[in-house]
């Protein structure tokens, strides 16, 4: 075996390992991601939780309406995540209601959690629900 | 001979390398696993509270104290280490999620025991009953929005610094009986 022979052994190895390497990498990545992702639907799933509790009642004996959205300005959170060592990614979220029907009487409530992977690419996670008055 | 110490120093950086590569995938293998594991874990446990209370007759927030749920009165500050679940009108039938601050770890109590659900829990107040903007109510309230919140400190393990993450969720009780 020439020493020529045993550097191109070297190289293909070489190789191999960087492609492994790389594969763990997007592994951990992919990981971060989807856990990014699932805080941020947390995130989006909290102010749909938060827009279900506002009062909507269009009986004649006790009206009121908290469904507006100057209740629900944007709001800045992080997305917390365990294992980074770090202080978490910053998230907007942005709430849309929209009425859809007046008789029966329904609102669509559209949650928006925007935030931005490693600087690099701006992901939504978006939550959309129905509701009705007078719950 | 200078063939044989070209080819042993080859050897020892291949074996190097291999080693290298190896610890190196051990590592990635725990964050990733870790990672992995936590997700699933709360995204198994923050569902099956929100089936629980969207579904429920009637929920409450207190203390556990001895080993009982103390809730609040009114005019008290609605936010405590535990929540009372009630599913149907019969208090006998009940599920309790608590810290226990003996041993900092979330636990699940019904009529049938009590499990463990995670540990390492280091914040006391968990629960709370708040309104649509996130105020904690001093009044039970029945368009209160049930915020849990859970801080976590992960201890250094093999291959893994230690760490302090939180999970948060908001849930509405869908049902509210007349």
């Amino acid at each position: 075996m020439t020493l020529v022979e045993v550097m191109v052994a070297l190289a293909i190895t070489g190789l191999i390992v960087a492609g492994i390497i790389r594969g763990y990498i997007y592994c951990a990545t992919s990981a971060v991601k989807a856990e990014l992702a699932q805080a941020a639907n947390a995130e989006a799933m909290q102010r749909i939780e938060e827009t279900r509790s506002a009062q909507w009642n269009t009986s004649s004996s006790g009206a009121a309406d908290q469904l507006d959205p100057t209740n629900f300005p944007d709001k800045s959170v992080t997305l917390d995540m365990p294992g980074t060592n770090t202080n978490g990614t910053l998230a907007t979220i942005q709430t849309t209601i929209s009425q859809i029907s007046l008789t029966p009487p329904l609102r669509r409530i559209r949650v928006d959690c925007i935030w931005q992977f490693r600087g690099a690419e701006w992901v939504t996670n978006s939550i959309e629900t129905i509701r009705a008055a007078d719950q | 001979m200078p063939e044989i110490l070209i080819a042993m120093t080859v050897f020892l950086l291949v074996v190097g390398a291999i080693l290298s590569a190896n610890l190196f995938g051990l590592r990635m293998f725990q964050m990733t696993n870790t990672k992995l594991m936590v997700t699933q874990w709360s995204r198994q446990t923050i569902e099956n509270l929100m089936n629980q209370i969207h579904g429920c007759n009637s929920v409450y927030v207190g203390n556990m104290t001895n080993g009982g749920f103390a809730g609040f009165l009114p005019g008290e500050t609605q936010q405590g280490n535990s929540l009372l679940i009630y599913q149907t009108t019969d208090t006998n039938k009940y599920i309790i999620y608590f810290v226990n601050l003996a041993d900092q770890t979330f636990r699940r109590t019904d009529q049938m025991g009590t499990v463990i659900l995670a540990d390492s829990v280091t914040n006391t107040l968990a629960f709370s009953a708040q309104d649509l903007s996130g105020t904690v109510l001093t009044n039970i309230n029945n368009n209160s929005v049930i915020h849990v919140m859970l801080e976590f400190y992960q201890p250094a393990r093999f291959m893994q610094d230690a760490d302090y993450y939180k999970l948060e969720t908001s849930i509405k009780q869908r049902v509210v009986p007349p």
